[in-house]
């Protein structure tokens, strides 16, 4: 599959601080590519550092195959569009102007397409009224259609739904996936709710402490992740010396719940509980979340098993 | 560049700047005359109008340095402070608009603002004097065209630094405070520069007899006020490239051209600072 981005030990220093460790992925054309990482993990300055915001202490990236060190980098840029961390907008200025402005920034000359993009975002009906006036929501919308103008090739999205309601970030998955699908532009996303994530990427690559930990594809992950079956107990406590003894893998939730990875049966379930003298609630399959691999892969990372 | 250009003339037209700073422009025009009929002539516009010449006109003019400035100051907060502020700048570089077009681009518009500004009020001044009633002859002279563009120098050095100091700062507040502080501090400096560079070498001791009208010297001591050497020459440099001086103010042929190049200096500095940093600095 033609890759869009690519990234090649790339490396970002502050001062004495290493903030991207030789950042090595590539990003499938057409793709919704998620970036996983916590606070801190480098996302942020990754993608800052593809759309030129910042530049990499080392390494190297393409864009549509042109090297970052190519001078032809600044035409390839006007097929990106990009929000990073929130929407960059001209308060003083009304929808239609800031995507107005962005036609002129990308040298365009025609504005026919501007009602279309401000109806593919649902801020046709705005007007006048200054983008300062506009809702978290309408501003990050308007962000997407700016990154929109000029119809890119990819999308750098930085955490496009923070803070927005749940209304907001159905609406936000919508238009996204809309451009995916329709247009095929290829989104390179961050963002902290995993699980809303997992609705949209077809890949994903997790990011910690400045090193890419994993690229994969969202079949891949789907593969990967670790079936368990959530055993529901009146004491986790009483069960734990028992499933060690018998070597069975298992990780305690709370106080109630227990995700079992073993292969394992209900009835040995039930009599290793009674052995134990507690009670089994219920069982019932857990398929580990987004959220829960990544953890893990964290986990793995730091050595804690 | 083109991109870039079009790009910060259309903001400077739709937000309304533009409207904004030709009513600004015209109301300190209009002050100015105001100020210099009755602070250098001690009476109102309409009570002296025979005073009214060219040296009426260069006198308001030169005091323009004192007011474009703070225009300047406001006028690139709003449009170069806002780009930075507002983290639009982003979506320029993003588009493959490069720092150096950036930071052109917003200097060549706010140097023009400036000077459209400058330009306008010169002939506002100028066409008063030549329609105020019972005025003496007034017609434009060389040295007035030399003033308008020592001013206009002047003020392109200061729309170099407000540029520089918007693209330094993130906070368009401190930007804004630093850029108007910078006018005051100027002409303290000039007058503290003044009194220092008007100390006298020795300081004499006097004996009053009463028989006598002129007190006796009796020895003399060497100021310790007085500086010196190099010090004194960096002084008198810094002195003689002052717009807030009393030596501009007398806008003298050698004193209106080492103004210009000092601040024809002040411009192509700053600039290259400015080019250098915003190639280096990264935007939140």
């Amino acid at each position: 599959m033609e890759n869009v981005l690519s990234t090649k030990d790339l490396c970002k220093n502050y001062g004495k601080h290493r903030i991207l460790k030789n950042v090595t992925m590539e990003i499938p054309k057409g793709s919704i590519f998620g970036l996983v990482g916590r606070n801190g993990a480098g996302k942020t300055t990754l993608m800052r550092i593809v759309t030129g915001l910042a530049s990499p202490t080392s390494g190297t990236y393409s864009i549509g195959g042109v090297m970052s060190n190519d001078k032809k980098i600044l035409a390839v840029r006007r097929r990106m569009g990009s929000i990073i961390e929130s929407p960059a907008i001209y308060k003083n200025l009304s929808a239609y102007d800031n995507i107005k402005l962005q036609y002129i920034n990308l040298g365009m000359t025609t504005y026919d397409t501007i009602q279309d993009l401000l109806e593919l975002v649902e801020l046709q009906d705005t007007g006048k009224k200054k983008a300062g006036k506009f809702s978290l929501g309408m501003r990050q919308r308007l962000g997407i259609a700016i990154a929109l103008c000029g119809n890119p090739d990819i999308l750098v999205l930085d955490e496009p739904i923070n803070g927005l309601d749940p209304q907001g970030i159905i609406q936000m998955r919508e238009i996204l996936l809309r451009i995916n699908h329709e247009k095929h532009t290829t989104i390179l996303i961050s963002s902290h709710i995993l699980e809303e994530l997992s609705k949209l990427a077809t890949h994903y690559a997790f990011i910690e402490k400045g090193e890419i930990l994993q690229v994969l594809s969202s079949h891949e992950l789907m593969s990967k992740v670790r079936k368990a079956s959530r055993l529901k107990t009146t004491s986790t406590e009483l069960l734990c010396p028992i499933f060690d003894r018998e070597g069975i893998e298992y990780k305690v939730e709370d106080d109630e719940n227990i995700d079992i990875y073993s292969d394992i049966t209900a009835s040995k379930i039930f009599n290793l509980a009674n052995e134990a003298g507690a009670e089994v609630i219920s069982i019932n399959e857990n398929n580990e979340s987004l959220e829960g691999y990544f953890m893990n892969l964290v986990a793995k990372k730091d050595g804690i098993s | 560049m083109i991109r870039a250009l079009r790009s910060s003339f259309y903001r400077f037209f739709k937000t309304g700047l533009f409207f904004k700073s030709l009513v600004f422009t015209a109301a300190i025009a209009f002050f100015l005359i105001f100020r210099t009929c009755t602070e250098d002539l001690g009476l109102l516009p309409f009570q002296q109008p025979r005073f009214i010449n060219n040296a009426f006109i260069t006198t308001t003019m030169l005091t323009l340095v004192y007011v474009v400035p703070f225009g300047t100051a406001i006028f690139s907060t709003i449009h170069t402070g806002s780009d930075v502020a507002f983290r639009s700048i982003n979506n320029k570089i993003a588009t493959g608009i490069s720092r150096t077009q950036l930071f052109v681009s917003d200097l060549i518009v706010t140097l023009l603002a400036t000077e459209v500004s400058v330009v306008i009020q010169c002939v506002i001044i100028y066409l008063y004097a030549k329609f105020a009633p019972m005025k003496q002859n007034v017609s434009i002279t060389n040295h007035m065209i030399n003033i308008m563009l020592c001013v206009m120098v002047i003020c392109a050095a200061f729309c170099a630094v407000y540029v520089l100091i918007q693209y330094f700062s993130s906070n368009k507040l401190l930007a804004l405070i630093i850029s108007l502080l910078l006018i005051p501090a100027l002409v303290v400096s000039s007058e503290l520069i003044e009194m220092k560079l008007g100390e006298p070498y020795r300081l004499y001791q006097y004996e009053y007899h009463e028989d006598e009208e002129e007190p006796e010297i009796i020895g003399w001591e060497v100021n310790p006020e007085y500086v010196g050497g190099t010090a004194r020459e960096v002084l008198t440099f810094v002195y003689n490239t002052s717009p807030y001086t009393y030596r501009f103010a007398q806008a003298d042929q050698s004193s209106l051209k080492s103004e210009t190049l000092a601040s024809g200096i002040v411009f192509v500095v700053s600039t290259a600072l400015g080019l250098v940093s915003i190639n280096k600095k990264e935007y939140p």
